[in-house]
């Protein structure tokens, strides 16, 4: 009983102090709010199942966003979202509260950033929008430096050819 | 016969080989070389007169400013407003004004503190460099992206 005391307990604090993060993270991906829900509860998911232990908070966080990321690939990948064309939310004007807990003055930007290819999009969004250092990135994503900042570069490059040119 | 007497013979006969590729090369380097350092040195002359922005690293300060189209942090040397200082790696949320700049690959933070104002920046080439700038000194025509920033964070804290 205690047991599952601790548990909800746990859950709960878990929710409070990551959910919001993930649920952006989540979304920026899926660009769809139901889609980007189940990622996230699914990831918590996996967070108590696991038995390995956590280090520290840093690990903790790093965990559940390269988890929560791990997800969406799977759900993008998956046979059903293959076949269906779900509905693109990331672009509706009551969505873009969805994005970030702050103004951000450059919506044109933001949607150009969404647009990337996945591979991109991660360390461009995790860097500003979620104001990431290059290291915790390279942790979060399991890269090397280098190659994070090499995708950001380039990621950048792509940013600037879909708001000149307007394709990805 | 010795041999000797045939490797004399040889040599002779052989014709002295000249690298195409190499023909030149030094002479060519040494022209670019100057013509680098010229241009260089007319282009640390008028940044220094205009006190402006301007694409490309150029020395000044503490280190080089790299190579980026983006602005020159290290301009901060010799400015009587701007002083550099710790970076405290503060949150998008502790901030009162923040720029997201993607396709220049940097981001902006600031905070208003009593007369100043604590700015971060963050490079997406992993350097992070801090600024404390005294907003009475910033002349109001100021190109420079950091006494903006941090104009831009006074006004938007003070209305």
């Amino acid at each position: 009983m205690e047991h599952k005391f601790e548990k909800e307990q746990r859950w709960n604090e878990l929710a409070g102090e990551y959910q919001t993060m993930l649920y952006r993270i989540a979304f920026s991906n899926l660009k769809n709010r139901a889609d980007a829900e189940d990622a996230v509860q699914e990831a918590f998911f996996r967070y108590m199942k696991d038995e390995k232990p956590i280090l520290n908070k840093e690990h903790e966080k790093a965990w559940l966003i390269r988890t929560t990321i791990h997800i969406c690939m799977d759900i993008l990948k998956s046979s059903w979202h293959q076949k269906t064309v779900g509905l693109d939310e990331s672009l509706l004007a009551e969505s873009r509260s969805v994005y970030l807990p702050y103004q951000v003055k450059d919506d044109a930007t933001l949607e150009a950033v969404l647009k990337l290819p996945m591979h991109y999009r991660n360390p461009i969004y995790l860097f500003y929008y979620e104001d990431y250092s290059i290291q915790e990135i390279a942790g979060v994503l399991n890269e090397k430096e280098g190659t994070i900042k090499t995708r950001l570069r380039r990621g950048r490059e792509e940013v600037k050819k879909i708001l000149t040119e307007g394709r990805p | 016969m010795g041999i000797e007497e045939i490797g004399v013979k040889r040599k002779a006969q052989i014709p002295e080989y000249t690298n195409p590729k190499k023909a030149g090369q030094s002479e060519r380097f040494q022209e670019s070389l100057m013509q680098n350092l010229k241009s260089q040195e007319e282009d640390n002359v008028a940044a220094e007169t205009e006190g402006s922005t301007s694409p490309g690293g150029r020395k000044s300060g503490v280190s080089m400013t790299g190579t980026m189209a983006r602005i020159r942090v290290n301009e901060a040397a010799g400015r009587e407003a701007v002083r550099t200082a710790e970076v405290r790696n503060m949150s998008y949320e502790e901030s009162d004004n923040i720029e997201i700049a993607v396709t220049e690959g940097y981001t902006l933070k600031g905070k208003l503190e009593g007369s100043h104002v604590y700015v971060e920046a963050k490079y997406d080439d992993g350097r992070q460099e801090a600024y404390q700038v005294d907003t009475g000194k910033v002349q109001e025509q100021t190109t420079y992206r950091i006494e903006q920033f941090a104009l831009e964070t006074a006004e938007s804290v003070t209305g």
